[in-house]
């Protein structure tokens, strides 16, 4: 195998032409990011984000209308695709119809006019790795939707790429196999320590596969960071609301201390960590980022609240509970062995106040 | 609305059974080659693609303005059928009906070449046959060469056009997009009348050339090829072709390995097209033929007008032979091509 290589994004913006060529439509807004070698990095954010544009400009499918794409070393902004070092696998498969399992996968080897016993070789390895061992004389069109991706996969991968590009790869696959895919391919980027650069709206499969998670919105990047960062302390209102549930609760500073802060919510005052990121001050209003799971819905709490809606939900039971002026949602694990709560019934909440982020007004 | 096209713009038709009826497209035939009035025919020509183009344009930009993507890289589940009786037993009687009337209509064409003068004396005999092949083989082999050199041209220059229409941006696109298929629109007279108007003085002087003939029938044609080419391509998800690309393949690869290959049955729609069409023009051609080269459909065209019907009978049948044969190795060598047609759905 050989060696992975590192992706650098300087200043790319791209820029599309409105219909009728009126106004201009910034896609991708002036965005810089290194991704390093061997790590699985994925685009996250809303449709329209500019994720998809993002990575076609990687590929080369789209040019930059400004800014450097660096390959390794190489800044490869005119490279076109068939040059770059760089396999894809898209969204609808876009397998040949036209060829069997085994010619699709052997397709880019075939066009690179490898020795027929090496491809042979190495299209067996292949099969064997994504699992489609004795489909090889199939036609794509018999395969189900799960076999087919792995046809793809396997044809980006036969080739050896020094990165290997992700167009939301899992969005035609029922919720099971979804989640049967996502191993696979992180098992297998894993096993071959490829580069990899995934796009998806779906924040469960950026955080099962990713290493860091790149996070935009309307063409910029919001956060870049690992899984937990990113829903652990989002850097933005927009982040924490996207990435999971939220509460917001609007706080006012009142004391700071080497590594906490203690802040007035609602009637009460939390202690909260400082993660690194903070630099506030006394007095200064802030929004507070809570959790539904790290609520707490019993007899004994700083907060007081009345029930406005409880629905069962198997693994959790939802409230909406009303405190002060705002209705926070929690999810309150485990509900078979715990009491239930009803509309309108009196509660505690016991916020778990570690778990409790800041984000600074701007 | 190609209907409506094809029938004002008709040529044989209304020559041959029309009678006192006169149609615009005869109208022009007869100015230009009987009064030898081009001015008159030309401006009759202008009347006629007025009216085509007027009707062309309507269409382009009224019916046209979906788009639709049904061939994606995960290839497609079988279609259903319709299983109810009741509702296939009247519509296959229909069109059993309607194919039996046709099918009848064309036997009558080798029955007439094989009796002595239909109407009258019924009795067998090979006379028109004789008759045809000792006058009429150079018009069947001229006609025959004439269709095979331009049916692959068309055939080619078609779905390369319809891969630059559909696949890429470049400047005059839309522009290449309309006039490829302004072609259907224009009737035949008017096309045959635009080459002598145009080829007739230098600085190009084709006329009574072949390559005049050969250029009518690319021109007359392409646009079927085109338009099924753009229709398939239309239908192909482009993320097929971006994979190829993405794997190595140059612009020519991805074409020849991967596009053509699954455009082949457009390609193979445009090659039958552009032959049969070739074979059987008539009103843009008849401008156009000189001494040297005979066609056959204009061969036709004088022994009906001569009254001599079943020599026009055995010419059509004859016709109607070469091009079945012509449809035949047309399917074997494009099945050749690459892969085998059954590996290709398309639906």
């Amino acid at each position: 195998m050989k060696e992975s290589k590192n992706v650098i994004l300087r200043n790319v913006i791209k820029e599309f032409k409105g219909h009728n060529n009126e106004g201009i439509f910034r896609a991708v807004d002036n965005i810089s990011v290194t991704i390093n070698p061997g790590e699985f990095v994925t685009l996250l954010g809303p449709s329209g984000c500019g994720k998809t544009t993002t990575l076609r400009m990687i590929a080369g499918f789209e040019t930059p209308t400004a800014g450097e794409i660096i390959l390794g070393d190489e800044n490869i902004n005119n490279q076109p695709p068939n040059k770059r070092d760089i396999a894809m696998v898209f969204q609808s498969y876009a397998l040949f119809p036209h060829y069997n399992i085994y010619e699709n996968i052997a397709y880019g080897l075939r066009i690179k006019k490898m020795d027929p016993k090496l491809i042979d070789k190495k299209v067996s390895n292949i099969i064997d790795l994504v699992g489609l061992k004795g489909l090889e004389k199939r036609n794509p069109g018999q395969l189900s939707g799960c076999q087919q991706q792995r046809v793809a996969l396997a044809r980006a991968l036969v080739m050896e790429p020094g990165v290997l590009l992700f167009d939301e790869p899992l969005s035609n696959l029922d919720a099971k196999l979804r989640v049967y895919m996502r191993t696979e391919i992180r098992r297998i980027q894993q096993e071959l320590g490829l580069t990899s650069i995934y796009v998806t709206h779906d924040q469960a499969e950026a955080m099962s596969l990713s290493d860091r998670v790149i996070i935009m919105n309307k063409g910029k990047i919001e956060q870049v960071g690992t899984p937990q960062e990113v829903y652990q302390q989002p850097a933005t209102e927009f982040i924490a609301d996207f990435i999971g549930t939220a509460n917001f609760v609007d706080g006012v500073i009142k004391e700071i201390k080497d590594d906490y802060v203690m802040v007035q919510i609602v009637n009460s005052v939390a202690k909260v960590p400082l993660k690194g990121d903070g630099s506030f001050k006394a007095g200064e209003k802030v929004r507070v980022v809570i959790r539904p799971e790290s609520i707490d819905v019993g007899e004994e709490g700083k907060f007081e609240g009345k029930i406005t809606l409880s629905t069962f939900m198997g693994n959790v039971q939802e409230y909406y509970v009303e405190v002060g002026d705002y209705t926070l949602f929690v999810e309150a694990s485990n509900p078979s062995g715990r009491k239930i709560y009803e509309v309108s019934d009196n509660v505690k909440l016991d916020i778990l106040e570690e778990s409790m982020h800041l984000i600074k007004l701007s | 609305m190609l209907v409506f096209i094809k029938s004002i713009a008709d040529f044989g038709n209304p020559t041959a059974i029309g009678g006192g009826f006169n149609t615009l497209a005869v109208q022009v035939y007869q100015q230009a080659i009987g009064n030898y009035n081009m001015a008159e025919a030309a401006a009759l020509s202008i009347i006629l693609v007025d009216i085509s183009l007027l009707l062309f344009i309507f269409s382009k930009y009224f019916l046209e303005k979906k788009s639709y993507v049904t061939v994606t890289g995960k290839t497609a589940k079988e279609r259903v059928l319709i299983d109810e009786k009741h509702i296939s037993l009247p519509i296959g009687f229909f069109c059993l009906f309607a194919s039996i009337i046709i099918v009848a209509l064309y036997a009558l064409v080798p029955l007439g070449s094989f009796v002595k003068l239909w109407g009258i004396n019924y009795s067998f005999t090979l006379d028109h046959y004789r008759y045809a092949f000792s006058m009429g083989k150079k018009a069947i082999i001229d006609t025959t060469i004439f269709s095979a050199i331009s049916a692959p041209i068309t055939g080619i220059l078609g779905m390369i056009i319809a891969y630059l229409i559909v696949r890429k941006r470049f400047l005059g696109r839309s522009f290449i997009d309309f006039t490829s298929v302004v072609g259907i629109a224009v009737p035949g007279t008017v096309i045959g009348i635009g080459y002598i108007l145009a080829f007739n003085s230098p600085p190009i002087v084709l006329t009574g050339t072949a390559a005049i003939i050969i250029i009518a029938f690319i021109a007359r044609t392409i646009p079927m090829g085109i338009k099924s080419g753009v229709n398939t391509l239309q239908q192909i998800d482009p993320s097929i072709e971006e994979a190829a690309q993405g794997l190595g393949a140059n612009s020519f690869k991805v074409f020849t390995t991967i596009t053509l290959p699954m455009i082949k049955p457009a390609f193979l729609g445009g090659l039958i097209y552009s032959f049969i069409k070739s074979m059987t023009a008539l009103s843009a051609v008849i401008f156009l033929i000189s001494a040297r080269f005979r066609l056959l459909t204009i061969v036709v065209l004088d022994q009906v007008e001569v009254g001599r019907f079943g020599t026009a009978s055995a010419f059509s049948t004859i016709l109607i032979i070469i091009v079945y044969i012509a449809i035949l190795i047309m399917y074997k060598a494009v099945g050749l091509l690459g892969v085998s047609k059954d590996n290709i759905k398309l639906t």
